[in-house]
């Protein structure tokens, strides 16, 4: 195999992550208005979500985890909330992939927003328990 | 084929590997609550390694920022030129009541022989990431200990309180904000001339809880930091009262609540004590 063959395949199976890594790098950026960052908060979500189901191969569980445990490090929040969410959001992707495969976009997206919708009860369970205080959303 | 072979992971294996994970992950919850100093540490290295990442990966939201601030800047200037007009009129009359006020101030502090609450150290840094969520507000500078940066330092703007140090890395330093459901700070609404504690509510405004007498509070009364805590001075400015609805006292705060640009630290020299007052004060020996 050659060594443009073989960077050009690195760079192809590092895509998905370095993706996603980009994605929670821009949770932190200064957006200049507040739905401007609520729409970066929900875009690794969506983007764990796309590769789940369409190359489920190139983007392991452990990925999930380990890009919501460095959105914890970076947010400040409690280590180990966001890395659940993702995780189970994953986890419950991957178990019902062949049913999602080769659907309508407007169904993909359909599943995302109940993905997101899910992650963020469960982040708001999680901090209110934790804080010892029911967060308003 | 490659993948296929891959993708064919068996449900077990799957459901393994999940549940492993998902135990890692209520272990880190249980890690940070039972040690929430190393996990500080742990984040604040984290953060000190990718700053240089994160300010390259803010460069976007501050060129959206500043395309939408020239823009909008047009449309404001002829509002504001009009405002400016009116409060220079307004100023002009509480500027000469101000020096009334600074020359009777001077003389009672001289009376009392009061000790300032002054600045020791102050260190202007550049806000590079911001958390704002319902869930979470912090924001990360790019100024740490090496600069002089220290655990509770006070963070503000040119307006007012924004937050204050939580955790301090070499290089770069968390700021909790105080819209941060877990920030509290002890203030004094100063018409009503009572004490409250402001609490951070995630996305919506801050509330002033205790307030003793609510009945006295109104909308539009100046919230000040009361000195108690430890941690701030008193008289900083921290917003005014905005609402008072079921007995929730809402408030606006003065430094911004979002794209935060560049802020102070600020270290100030805190009356514990009040300076006691002698009549005939002992010769130093």
């Amino acid at each position: 195999m050659s060594l443009a063959t073989q960077i050009d395949r690195t760079l192809q199976a590092s895509l998905p992550v370095a993706w996603c890594f980009i994605l929670v790098l821009f949770t932190l950026a200064p957006w200049p208005s507040p739905v401007l960052h609520t729409l970066a908060d929900a875009l690794p979500l969506m983007m764990i979500c796309y590769w789940t189901v369409q190359r489920p191969e190139a983007f392991p569980m452990r990925w999930a985890f380990l890009l919501g445990f460095l959105q914890d490090m970076l947010s400040g929040q409690f280590l180990g909330v966001t890395a659940l969410s993702y995780l189970l959001a994953d986890f419950s992707l991957r178990s019902q992939r062949n049913s999602l495969l080769h659907q309508p976009f407007f169904f993909n997206w359909l599943i995302y927003a109940l993905v997101l919708a899910g992650a963020n009860i469960l982040q708001w369970l999680l901090f209110s328990l934790l804080g010892g205080v029911m967060l308003d959303v | 084929m490659r993948s296929k072979n891959l993708f064919l992971t068996p449900a077990w294996a799957r459901t393994s590997r999940g549940l492993v994970l998902i135990g890692v992950s209520l272990g880190l919850i249980l890690f940070n609550i039972l040690f929430p100093q190393p996990a500080a540490v742990l984040r604040s290295r984290l953060v000190d390694l990718l700053a240089p990442v994160i300010h390259v990966a803010a460069k976007p939201a501050e060129l959206l920022a500043s395309a939408g601030g020239s823009w909008g800047e047009l449309v404001r200037l002829r509002e504001e030129n009009a405002q400016l007009h009116d409060e220079i009129t307004k100023l002009k009359a509480w500027a000469e009541a101000a020096r009334q006020y600074e020359q009777e101030n001077r003389g009672l502090k001289g009376l009392l022989k009061y000790k300032d609450e002054s600045v020791l150290s102050f260190i202007t840094a550049r806000v590079i990431g911001e958390s704002s969520g319902a869930f979470s507000n912090s924001a990360i500078v790019t100024a740490g200990t090496r600069d002089g940066v220290e655990a509770d330092m006070v963070a503000l703007d040119e307006n007012g309180v924004v937050g204050r140090v939580i955790e301090p890395g070499d290089w770069s330093a968390r700021i909790l904000l105080l819209q941060d459901p877990n920030f509290r700070l002890p203030v004094t609404i100063e018409e009503a001339n009572q004490h409250a504690i402001l609490a951070g509510q995630g996305r919506a405004d801050p509330q002033l809880l205790f307030v003793t007498q609510e009945a006295e509070i109104k909308p539009g009364m100046r919230v000040v930091t009361s000195g108690q805590g430890g941690i701030f001075p008193s008289n900083l400015p921290v917003g005014v009262v905005k609402d008072i609805q079921d007995h929730q006292i809402t408030l606006q705060p003065f430094g911004r609540t979002d794209r935060l640009d560049m802020i102070r630290l600020a270290r100030y020299q805190l009356n514990t004590a009040p300076a006691p007052v002698s009549p005939n004060p002992a010769p130093r020996p």
